[in-house]
């Protein structure tokens, strides 16, 4: 028989009850609110202290300094992460060394990672680019041979927290085929950078021009198969973003149903009205459905990375898009005019949704890679 | 345990193997909600007692009353090995599913047993009398009168929905006992009625899809005795609400088996290969692709979703009991939706219907479309299910 749905052992748990209780305590709102207007959206010292407690290694042999757990075990803190807005640089650190860890060498890895998941250093990835495809084989990109090294020509997008970042995973078509550099940022000096305007302001996007930047022959990452590298990195971008997404539409619930309990009209909490309380009770399911999802994602990842978890990353995140869509949507709604302002912490999440459902896939994205899958 | 589930899983498939009936010519009911003819009657209550005999059914219900006294896990793996194969369902649904559980709870030792194991071998029907005809979502405004009389009561009123009422030994029937009761709930009593009472009438009612299979009763003076009684006189709100909480799924204890046919998405996924639109299998069509790929996320959410109700570290910490609650509510709306859209797939032949030689086949999705109404006003309408979670779940405020 299959094997089952979900599982969960009581290491994952005794984790996600930490991640939770950090998040919370790390992340109120105002702690966001201040964020916004900062260089790098994140406390280095939070950062630090995620470090020490071991969780950005979570995914990585304890051979680099990891916990040797999969990445399935990554979705209670995405979740927790997306439930409080909390931006750090886990997203961009953890594919950076997914990447290195799928496509490097012993010798690179060995180079890499220790640092990495110690949180001593940053890394983040520049995969995607101005043509706007989520599949990351797809490379305008170029790096052609040269003395000593390679020379990449062609513009990242969304290169999360570059400003911080100390490594840069970058992509690119060489000789016609996909690969992948790991590269220290000095190296990106003659590069031209800026801040991306975009619409979730807890976050920090960069725009990354490689006008004829070398890099060393030894950043190439020379270690495995890159197509399968890259279609893990996908999945595995997917999956997080899954359990942001659920996270925040849960975030966006809980604000709201507050809410709902104490904003009155017409002398009744807004709360009491069906056209307010059905509505709830639908975000509510379907947030359930995502964390089931999600978790369900969790457990195929972690079994065997195979065509079942190709469905079940792909399913989650299509769902956790959808949900994510109508929480935020109704948040912003149910909050009346105050919804409508920027001050609102509705308004936080609404613009969250607008990147977290774009990043990593859309639904309409992974509904189109199940048809073959699951028809 | 794993180890003995293994083996028990094997074992199942194997008698499955050997001793599933084979589908009779005449037409089954899909579900519990529409049996109507003796034969139907007859087939489906062989094969209860078939399984029943074979050790599968109340598995996990004590041995002293006729059941097993297994860890619940067994009769869930018989339940996945009687889906897998698509076996019939177990039509006595409101014993071994609502009233079965309520009686092992809340019943007397002499109420299990004389009631459970005639429940468990489909020799004893029951039906259930909560639904009136002027108070259905409104349960506890319920009117039908008990009066005591030496040691029986006078039962005087009516009854509708009655599922498998007209076949029914036994009824599980809310009545009041006390009209002046200091609020509506407290006046109400519960009865495990027997249906050959002098003064019950029985009228069966024609349903959307043109069958039959539940009624109206009528009580006029009909005496039955007076330990039929659960709880005490005045418990029968909370009796009634026990019983909706196996009937929703919210809680634990059912008998085991399916109340139902199951519909999957790979039903239809196979039904959009056969039909045609526009002169290719439906299923080529990329706007019926991405609306069964949606299903199919749907249901391997909802899967997902009540296999995480076990996994207590992975519930939501504010609503624990979300999946529990939202089974019912969510399940049977999904399964209207998708047996509409098995509907709307064939395209100009969507009309034909269960009778017309040339409907697809045989005009089932149609009228699953429209028994999947059962399932979504039965037990509490969504509308009502809606209300239910948005204020014991969420807190949100009474309207």
């Amino acid at each position: 028989m299959s094997q089952p749905l979900i599982q969960w052992n009581d290491e994952q748990a005794m984790l996600a009850d930490a991640a939770w209780d950090f998040v919370r305590a790390k992340f109120p709102m105002e702690t966001v609110r201040r964020l916004l207007e900062s260089r790098d959206g994140f406390e280095h010292a939070t950062w630090q202290e995620m470090g020490a407690m071991g969780w950005l290694g979570i995914a990585l042999p304890e051979a680099y300094g990891g916990s040797g757990l999969g990445l399935g075990s990554l979705a209670c803190i995405m979740e927790a992460m997306g439930q409080h807005l909390c931006a750090t640089p886990f997203l961009p650190s953890t594919l950076a060394m997914q990447a290195i860890l799928a496509a490097g060498s012993a010798a690179q890895r060995q180079a890499l990672l220790p640092d990495l998941a110690s949180g001593q250093r940053i890394a983040t990835v520049a995969f995607t680019e101005p043509h706007g495809s989520w599949e990351l084989r797809q490379l305008d990109t170029v790096a052609t041979m040269a003395k000593d090294g390679y020379v990449l020509q062609g513009t990242k997008r969304f290169v999360l927290d570059y400003a911080a970042a100390d490594v840069v995973v970058v992509s690119a078509q060489c000789q016609d085929m996909p690969a992948l550099f790991a590269v220290e940022k000095a190296a990106f000096a003659t590069a031209s950078s800026r801040r991306e305007i975009v619409t979730d302001e807890t976050r920090r996007c960069y725009e990354l021009k490689l006008d004829g930047v070398c890099v060393d022959s030894a950043c190439r990452l020379l270690g495995g198969d890159i197509s399968q590298a890259m279609r893990h990195l996908e999945l595995a971008g997917a999956f997080l973003m899954a359990a942001d997404l659920v996270g925040a539409a849960n975030g966006a619930f809980e604000l709201t149903l507050d809410y709902a309990k104490t904003r009155k009209q017409f002398g009744h909490p807004i709360g009491s009205y069906q056209a307010i309380k059905h509505p709830l009770v639908d975000a509510m399911m379907g947030i359930e459905l995502g964390r089931a999802l999600v978790y369900h994602a969790a457990t195929f990842l972690d079994a065997s990375e195979d065509r079942q978890a190709e469905v079940a990353v792909r399913m989650a995140k299509a769902h956790a898009n959808d949900i994510m869509a109508f929480m935020a949507d109704r948040a912003v709604q149910f909050h009346g005019g105050m919804g409508f302002t920027y001050d609102c912490h509705a308004a936080l999440f609404y613009r969250h949704s607008m990147w977290a459902r774009h990043t990593y896939g859309d639904a309409i994205h992974h509904r189109r890679h199940l048809a073959p899958l699951v028809l | 345990m794993e180890d003995a589930l293994q083996a028990l899983r094997k074992e199942v498939a194997g008698w499955l193997a050997r001793n599933l009936p084979p589908r009779p010519a005449f037409k089954l009911p899909q579900s519990f909600l529409e049996v109507e003819s003796q034969e139907q009657l007859d087939y489906l209550r062989d094969w209860q007692k078939k399984v029943y005999e074979a050790g599968y059914l109340g598995m996990a219900w004590p041995a002293e009353y006729g059941g097993r006294g297994l860890p619940p896990e067994h009769q869930d793996v018989v339940n996945e090995e009687l889906a897998r194969v698509k076996a019939p369902f177990m039509f006595n649904t409101i014993g071994l599913f609502w009233a079965g559980p309520t009686i092992l709870r809340l019943g007397t030792e002499a109420q299990k047993q004389r009631y459970i194991k005639g429940i468990l071998s489909g020799d004893d029907i029951w039906c259930q009398g909560f639904s009136e005809p002027d108070h259905g979502s409104d349960l506890g405004n319920a009117q039908t009168r008990a009066r005591r009389q030496g040691d029986s009561y006078l039962i005087e009123g009516r009854k509708i929905w009655t599922t498998l009422g007209h076949f029914a030994k036994y009824m599980i029937l809310l009545a009041r006992t006390n009209p002046e009761a200091p609020n509506k709930y407290a006046g109400l009593s519960f009865f495990l009625a027997p249906m050959d009472a002098p003064g019950i009438t029985v009228r069966p009612i024609r349903k959307i899809t043109g069958e039959y299979g539940f009624n109206e009763v009528t009580f006029d003076a009909a005496r039955i005795p007076a330990d039929t009684l659960v709880g005490e006189e005045g418990q029968g709100w909370q009796v009634a609400m026990a019983v909706l909480a196996f009937e929703r799924g919210v809680e634990r204890g059912q008998a085991g088996g399916m109340v139902s046919f199951p519909l999957t998405v790979a039903d239809v996924a196979a039904l959009a290969r056969q039909v045609h639109r526009d002169g290719h299998p439906a299923i080529e069509d990329p706007l019926i692709a991405d609306r069964l790929v949606q299903f199919f996320i749907e249901e391997r959410a909802f899967r997902a979703n009540m296999a995480r109700a076990h996994h207590e570290r992975l519930l939501t910490p504010s609503r624990p009991f979300a999946p529990m609650f939202m089974g019912k509510l969510y399940g049977s709306e999904l399964m209207k939706r998708l047996a509409d859209f098995a509907v709307t797939i064939q395209g100009a032949n969507a009309p034909l219907y269960l009778g017309e030689p040339s409907a697809i086949e045989g005009g089932e999705w149609q009228r699953s479309a429209m028994n999947a109404y059962g399932a979504t006003i039965g037990g509490g309408t969504t509308e009502v299910q809606h209300n239910i979670i948005g204020e014991r779940l969420l807190g949100l405020p009474k309207g």
